[in-house]
């Protein structure tokens, strides 16, 4: 179940360094009032490609929401190129994709960059919250391959369905290792996200 | 054949939201929403600018087919997604999106329907420039314009397969 907009679950976002990326000024000014309300303090904004991998190089980033560019998608080139090439630990950072709308041409593009969660637009405060929570939450495998960089994609069913037998052998390994190692919010009074595939409004 | 490493990274942010102190959600998104209050003034400013570029746009189209024009629309609805939400009028959201949905369509058809843009248009000149309207008064004019982009997907996936 995810969290809803009235719970009075705590969290801290007072020390994550956040990287946030859009290429217009009006749209970094929202992600930077939504993300202020939610108490972080250590934001840094860029407007561009060549900002953002500056900042890359510079600091290390905690979490990044990094607009895809609607009209040429190279929002998704940005997050191929930091997971294939940016140094550690950034090239495994969390990043939440913002879309204002994505062209036909660009949905493989989105799928396939490595981004964790994409949002479309127009954001709202609390689905933003609620996707930051459960890309912390979620425990998801990384997968490294000559095609593809980034969080596992099948992460809509655990489980193959119960006629079919797995089909990859990694399939059990990452299972095991997704148990072992999930992170435990919901420990810290936080009755976080389950798996908020749908978000409320 | 190509192999696949597995690997399961520790995030930091995973540690920082458990730390003591921090913000209740409903406190959070109550912040969050103030702060987007502040902006909803230049945020109307700039829906209306970019609307009037895209209009503009739009006056420049040619006569026939181009997809430079199309693309040059396109990034200005795409631009304008998400400021209608800030300024209190989110149907301008939904008209932008329509709009985007059907130019792209366009673009992968290869042809274009001047008047499906220009019902568009209006709709979204009536939505920033015009009396504000209610969700409840804007609906039927948001789905007349979902109407309108949906009849073009049937056309998008008939050209792309007959190209393929």
């Amino acid at each position: 179940m995810a969290v809803s907009s009235d719970s009075r679950a705590r969290f801290n976002l007072s020390r994550t360094v956040v990287l946030l990326f859009d290429p217009t000024a009006m749209g970094l000014a929202i992600l930077g009032q939504i993300l202020s309300g939610f108490g972080a303090r250590s934001i840094h904004r860029c407007q561009t490609i060549d900002e953002a991998k500056q900042v890359v190089a510079d600091f290390e980033i905690d979490l990044m929401i990094v607009d895809s560019i609607a009209e040429s998608g190279e929002g998704y080139e940005f997050v191929r190129w930091l997971r294939k090439s940016a140094p550690e630990p950034n090239r495994h950072a969390p990043i939440l994709m913002t879309a204002a709308h994505t062209r036909g041409h660009d949905v493989k593009k989105a799928r396939d960059c490595g981004g964790h969660f994409i949002v479309t637009k127009p954001l709202a405060p609390i689905v933003v919250l609620q996707r930051i929570i459960w890309i912390a939450r979620e425990g998801r495998a990384f997968l490294l391959s000559e095609n593809y960089v980034g969080p596992d994609r099948r992460f809509g069913k655990k489980e193959p369905p119960a006629d079919h037998p797995r089909r990859r052998r990694e399939d059990a390994a990452a299972a095991s290792q997704d148990a072992d190692d999930a992170p435990t919010l919901a420990v810290a009074d936080l009755p976080f996200v389950d798996r908020p595939l749908k978000a409320a409004s | 054949m190509s192999s696949v490493q597995y690997t399961f990274p520790k995030y930091k942010l995973t540690n920082q939201l458990k730390q003591p102190g921090g913000m209740a959600v409903a406190d959070a998104v109550a912040a969050a929403q103030s702060n987007l209050a502040e902006l909803a003034p230049p945020c109307l400013i700039e829906l209306r600018t970019v609307t009037g570029e895209t209009l503009a746009a739009y006056r420049k189209f040619p006569g026939t087919f181009s997809r430079e024009a199309l693309d040059e629309l396109y990034a200005g609805a795409a631009r304008a997604i998400g400021l209608g939400a800030v300024c209190g009028l989110p149907s301008a959201d939904a008209a932008f999106s329509s709009l985007c949905d059907l130019v792209d369509r366009f673009c992968i058809a290869g042809c274009w329907d001047l008047q499906a843009i220009e019902v568009h248009l209006s709709t979204v000149q009536l939505l920033v420039f015009g009396a504000t309207l209610d969700s409840a008064s804007a609906e039927p004019l948001l789905a007349g314009l979902r109407k309108v982009s949906a009849r073009y997907a049937q056309l998008q996936t008939s050209r792309v397969a007959a190209a393929s």
